[in-house]
């Protein structure tokens, strides 16, 4: 215990870094066939990708899939 | 009536040793042993504890209450490196959630440059409480469980998230002599208690 040294840096470089794999989600089979029968709907409305995240968000948050 | 009676409130244990002393060795025989306690300032990004050897100690247990600080665009961890080596760990776990409205939960897996002890959500700071165990001894995958709580006043004054986790380093050799704690990014504060399995 007496040779334990403790060290405390404010440096920026000593961060961890950022994580390299985003996050997953699991999804059900079924809820995946729902979400892409949802999305093929969304086709032609041309949305872009944020704002196709945020619909799909609202509409698993409504229950819709 | 019998012809011996013990009255075993008036037996003394005779001390059969000189010292009478009552030292934390003592106390500690088979138990957790505090190794280092590190009050971290704001502004820390990282606290590296070293002076350890895995083998001799078999087990750390972890224990973190603070706040995690700053803002960004993303979530962000607080991370323990085995002896402050560059490594990418795959973490899993669960975690449950309320951000002031609606409840939710579910599975997480992330890759980290170290255990991941715990973290923000919403891309917000939280004052957090963490508490963890990392097998040490080499011949074995060094493996950690932990369980970490946050809140999230930045998302609501009710929003708040908590979880379990854990994940393994792919080395069997390498013996451990420090424990860095670290942030992915961003900065930390808080007390920091390292224990460690006494003889």
């Amino acid at each position: 215990m007496s040779n334990v040294k403790v060290e405390i840096s404010k440096d920026p470089k000593d961060c961890a870094g950022q994580p390299s794999k985003v996050e997953s989600i699991e999804i059900s089979l079924d809820d995946l066939r729902k979400l892409v029968d949802f999305v093929k709907q969304l086709k032609n409305i041309g949305l872009d990708l944020a704002s196709l995240k945020k619909l799909i968000e609202y509409a698993k948050k409504m229950g819709w899939i | 009536m019998p012809d011996i009676v013990l009255d075993y409130h008036r037996l003394k244990t005779p001390i059969d040793h000189p010292d009478f002393s009552i030292t934390p060795l003592k106390l500690s025989f088979g138990v957790w042993q505090k190794v280092a306690e590190v009050d971290a300032p704001s502004g820390t990004t990282a606290v590296t504890i070293s002076g350890l050897d895995g083998d001799a100690d078999k087990a750390y247990l972890i224990y973190f209450e603070g706040a995690l600080e700053g803002t960004a665009t993303a979530d962000w961890y607080l991370v323990l490196i085995p002896n402050a080596l560059s490594l990418t760990i795959d973490n899993v776990g669960y975690y449950a959630a309320f951000d002031g409205i609606t409840t939710s939960s579910g599975t997480w897996r992330v890759s980290l440059g170290g255990f991941m002890m715990g973290r923000t959500g919403w891309y917000v700071a939280g004052h957090m409480v963490c508490l963890g165990i990392l097998g040490a001894m080499t011949g074995y995958r060094r493996q950690y469980i932990g369980w970490y709580h946050i809140d999230s006043p930045g998302k609501s004054s009710l929003a708040h998230h908590d979880g379990f986790t854990g994940g393994f380093w792919n080395d069997t050799t390498t013996k451990i002599t420090s424990l860095k704690i670290a942030t992915s990014t961003n900065t930390f504060s808080g007390k920091i208690i390292l224990f460690k399995v006494s003889i």
